[in-house]
């Protein structure tokens, strides 16, 4: 099949429109939050949290650690995929898609997927 | 979401700096944004993937118009130079810029297949590329009116690259490159007086989609097998492709160049082997799991279409900007930036491969054997390596 090259742009633009739709739809809309800057009124948001994994314990198919970055917080992966666990070490940095919530009066993350980083 | 895609973005600029900027790759701005610090996440990842393709593109640019290649796009500067002083040389771009999107849209199309190919046979694919390396050589030796003379090219090529990539020296792809390709071309342009012709702003061609096909297939097997650069997979091409035209290998080249980005996205991730600069650059950003290959893959893509469509007018705005400027002038300029550069980057044995590399160029032009023999200086090593040589 023969096409014009003068239609290159055009074709271009065209995958690069359907390239971002699925773009919007693959990246959940994740505003950045810092561990400091988490209070009692973040709880319900849902953002991105960089830091390092500490006390990482897995429970009945659950994980359990503390994110450490200028602060701490703990979270909890309620049963992580495989691909997802083997994300998760000991001492590595990672960034956690959450969601902040309260857990017997203190604040926890709850987590949606992580990814190391480092 | 924004953040990311304004990352991707970012790298579409940057990468087209990278490209117009001699001897300046987008793999080294990407790993210096990875010293720099700022959190490793799926936008700088983005941000790497963006810049290799739009790099991939922009980086025609100096080889078409002003003659100066880097270690991808040497194999179209002949040719697209050509057509630069028939006065098509924004079709040159047009036509490579066709060749990336045809290889972006064709690897999305294989991605699945070479994935598999990848996982299940990739270990055989060392003992294949000595004789296909070999064969290639011969071949194009072969073709050629003056054997001879494209034998002793060939060799002296060959055994300079050789000499050179275990010398020490650094950069030595790019000094051999710059001696073989960029020095001599803009020679000629200082003694002939060359002047860009009037230039066709309007490009009015039509190429077939089967030529960029190959380039995706062509590009997969790139990724797949160790030691093959995009130079080396173009020439082979070219070589069992008997028949092809200048403008079909120039779309063929521009087609390897960016799916050669794209498959080793694929090889990241199946087989956590980095087959281009950007793979090594992307494992230190992120982690690759499925998720962030689907990510990925589509930023690349959507590059892709963002470059296709801005090159055009990219290329037409800096054409009207050459034709102000006397040529020997700017061939002068870019002739002496290339020799700084290669000073900085690789001293005085540098500028000595460089001169040799540029008098074993001179002699194929003086013989009228195809230039193309000198891309024996990247298929000697390979063969010497695979043979255990070297």
């Amino acid at each position: 099949m023969e096409i014009a090259i003068e239609k290159t742009p055009q074709m271009g633009l065209a995958l690069a429109l359907v390239c971002f739709a699925a773009l919007l739809v693959l990246l959940p809309d994740e505003k950045a939050m810092k561990i400091s800057e988490i209070t009692s009124k973040s709880i319900g948001q849902t953002g991105k949290v960089y830091g390092t994994i500490r006390g990482l314990e897995f429970r009945n198919d659950n994980a359990f650690f503390t994110l450490e970055n200028g602060g701490a917080i703990r979270a909890v992966f309620f049963s992580p995929s495989a691909e997802q666990a083997a994300q998760l070490r000991e001492n590595a940095n990672a960034e956690v898609l959450a969601q902040v919530t309260n857990y017997k009066g203190g604040l926890e993350l709850i987590v949606e997927r992580v990814r190391e980083i480092d | 979401m924004i953040e990311e895609i304004s990352w991707a973005i970012l790298g579409i600029v940057a990468g087209m700096f990278t490209g117009f900027m001699p001897g300046i790759h987008a793999n080294t701005i990407a790993f210096m944004a990875l010293l720099l610090p700022i959190d490793k996440s799926t936008g700088l990842a983005m941000f790497i993937v963006s810049m290799g393709i739009s790099h991939s593109f922009f980086d025609s640019l100096p080889s078409i118009l002003l003659g100066a290649p880097s270690e991808e796009s040497s194999v179209n500067l002949l040719p697209g130079h050509e057509m630069l002083l028939k006065g098509k040389g924004l079709e040159a771009v047009e036509l490579m810029a066709f060749g990336g999107l045809a290889a972006a849209a064709f690897g999305i199309a294989l991605a699945p297949l070479f994935f598999s190919f990848a996982k299940n046979y990739s270990a055989h694919f060392p003992a294949v590329i000595p004789a296909l390396v070999a064969g290639t050589i011969a071949l194009m030796i072969i073709g050629e009116k003056n054997k001879a003379s494209a034998a002793l090219v060939s060799l002296a090529a060959g055994l300079l690259g050789i000499f050179l990539l275990n010398s020490g020296v650094r950069e030595p792809v790019f000094v051999l490159i710059t001696g073989f390709f960029g020095i001599p071309g803009l020679l000629q342009s200082l003694s002939a007086n060359a002047k860009i012709p009037e230039q066709e702003m309007w490009v009015h061609a039509k190429a077939g989609t089967g030529i960029g096909f190959v380039a995706a297939v062509t590009s997969g097997f790139l990724a797949a097998f160790p030691g093959i650069g995009p130079s080396q997979a173009a020439t082979i091409v070219k070589t069992f492709y008997r028949k092809i035209t200048k403008q079909e290998y120039l779309i063929l080249s521009g087609g390897i160049n960016t799916g050669n980005l794209f498959f080793s996205i694929i090889m990241l991730h199946a087989l956590g082997k980095t087959r281009t600069g950007m793979a090594a650059a992307l494992e230190g950003a992120m982690k690759m799991d499925y998720m962030a290959l689907i990510t990925l893959y589509i930023t690349a893509a959507m590059s892709a279409g963002i470059c296709a469509a801005l090159i055009g007018a990219v290329a037409q705005y800096a054409i009207v900007w050459i034709k102000k400027i006397d040529y020997r002038k700017i061939s002068a300029v870019t002739m002496i930036f290339m020799a700084i550069l290669v000073l900085y980057f690789s001293g005085i044995a540098g500028i000595l491969a460089c001169t040799a590399a540029a008098g074993v160029s001179l002699f194929a032009l003086g013989s009228n054997v195809r230039r193309s023999h000198c891309m024996a200086f990247l298929l000697f090593p390979t063969l010497s390596f695979y043979l255990g040589l070297g």
